[in-house]
């Protein structure tokens, strides 16, 4: 027997996903009891206090083994009564459904809905620097060199988003989500310039003053992951890159490693 | 009874409003609390030593049943936890529909059970009771019939009667049953910016929850008998 039922349109989240939506509801990442790769920055600050309880379970078990994050934790101002103001647990499981530790009030659900939404429209450009990396990093170096090179390439970005959008290295998530949203941003505008399309870029906007990393990185994952780059497309690449750090101002409320991807999406139409 | 009530919960029980403040905000530093212990045979020393519960009983017994309802819902408006533990499961609703018209296409279906053109979604009857709109998110309140289910009082555990404020009136005697009638309540929000519909995803059946994502899915796509959009597949 069949019946009509429709596509499979649960929402899936994968780990850089969930850690963007945390990102976006400003959730500190410091509670959970897994190890959470990240390149080149304290990992101490992600394994934080181990609850032994939580690791036996076999959600938790799952999400290691997976790779993913699947607790999220973030913290709900009450700007008007302070006294309300609490953390919150959020997980979510693999089929889509989410459940929460504690009382959410509607409104508080329609921020986590407005966060899930942003994060899947701009899933593609998610992928971690340090899976970027690991795209090519066999091709190129002699295995000890490999550590030496993605910490200098997570150094650079990480300086870069520092220099340009004073991003603190101490906010490790807020740093880390930068990096990776730069690096994608600078592949969609690879991706862009074999397209065909004309590489417009103003020559002055090519940064002299970056860390040489970044244009590694670049050249580097598009000679071994991509075909066809025309000449100028580094430039191209890091000069639109360097006008959309100008472009955005960190000051600004509201402002997030999103608002970058939001920003490129309207000028480049990644 | 609140049971499953999300988008649509509108006050809270005593029993809620003490369950959501914590036992910490029960000290003389907070001044509903020192305030109240004039009414009380309690000294503010005391009560800094007496827990939640003690504090709770104490006023319970001292105060008139209205004053008591008054000082845990100042309590829980000042401290209390308001919202609720939730059990969502989201879909993504198709990118290329126009939603602006959803409501009016979903009322032409409220009240009565969902028939035409449903009958080939729906395995038992459905009900979409209210339809609400916050902003520009569209709230959707379901029912499934009601199911009579029996139950037997023990010696240990009597079944108990209460009032509306949840205190005990009575109590079903041992050997005694009740028939109780129930029916699963569903509600859905519609995010028509976000083209997403989170349905509730406690204590009801994937097979229901399913079902409610496929009708509101065949209102979308055209309010029609259609289910062309979508894709055949197997029961599991």
């Amino acid at each position: 027997m069949s019946s009509k039922m429709p596509p499979n349109l649960s929402l899936n989240l994968e780990g850089m996903e969930l850690l963007t939506i945390q990102y976006m509801l400003d959730g500190k990442n410091t509670e959970y009891g897994y190890k959470f790769k990240l390149l080149g920055l304290d990992k101490a600050s992600f394994s934080g206090s181990r609850d032994e309880d939580m690791l036996d379970t076999s959600l938790v078990q799952t999400a290691e083994e997976a790779g993913d994050l699947r607790k999220v934790k973030f913290y709900i101002h009450h700007v008007e009564s302070p006294e309300k103001s609490r953390a919150v647990k959020l997980n979510f499981y693999e089929d889509g459904h989410i459940t929460s530790g504690s009382e959410i009030t509607p409104e508080e659900f329609d921020k986590i809905v407005e966060a899930i939404s942003a994060t899947k429209t701009y899933s593609r450009y998610l992928n971690s620097l340090d899976d970027l990396i690991d795209d090519y990093i066999t091709e190129i170096n002699l295995k000890g060199e490999r550590e030496k090179y993605r910490n200098r390439v997570s150094h650079a970005f990480e300086e870069l988003s520092s220099n340009e959008l004073n991003v603190s290295s101490d906010h490790v998530v807020d740093s880390y989500i930068h990096s990776m949203v730069l690096a994608n941003i600078g592949i969609g505008l690879y991706k862009k310039s074999i397209s065909g399309s004309d590489l417009d870029y103003d020559p002055s906007m090519v940064p002299t003053d970056w860390n040489p990393y970044i244009s590694k990185f670049f050249e580097n994952y598009a000679q071994y992951q991509m075909e066809g780059i025309p000449e100028e497309a580094h430039n191209f690449v890091v000069s639109n890159i360097n006008k959309l750090l100008d472009a955005v101002d960190p000051t600004e409320e509201g402002y997030s490693a999103i608002t970058l991807l939001e920003e490129a999406q309207q000028q480049y139409d990644l | 009874m609140t049971e499953n009530q999300f988008f649509f919960r509108e006050d809270y029980t005593l029993e809620e409003m003490e369950s959501r403040i914590r036992a910490g905000e029960f000290t003389i530093d907070n001044a509903p609390v020192y305030e109240i212990l004039d009414d009380t045979q309690l000294t503010p020393d005391e009560a800094e030593d007496a827990g939640k519960e003690e504090i709770l009983n104490i006023l319970g017994d001292d105060l008139s049943s209205e004053d008591y309802y008054d000082f845990i819902e100042e309590m829980f408006e000042k401290y209390g936890h308001e919202g609720d533990r939730f059990n969502q499961q989201l879909f993504k609703l198709p990118p290329n529909h126009d939603l602006n018209n959803l409501r009016d296409s979903l009322e032409r279906f409220e009240g009565g059970p969902l028939g035409q053109p449903f009958d080939s979604i729906l395995s038992q009857p459905l009900y979409l009771n209210e339809i609400k709109e916050e902003g520009s998110k569209i709230d959707l309140r379901f029912n499934t019939s009601v199911d009579m289910e029996e139950y037997e009082s023990e010696e240990e555990i009597p079944i108990q009667v209460i009032d509306e404020e949840g205190n005990r009136v009575d109590e079903i005697s041992e050997d005694n049953a009740v028939r109780i009638p129930t029916r699963s309540r569903i509600e859905a929000r519609i995010y028509p910016n976000q083209k997403m519909i989170s349905i509730s995803n406690s204590e009801i059946p994937v097979r229901l929850q399913k079902e409610i994502f496929t009708v509101v899915l065949s209102i979308i796509t055209d309010s029609s008998t259609d289910t062309e959009d979508l894709i055949e597949v197997d029961d599991e």
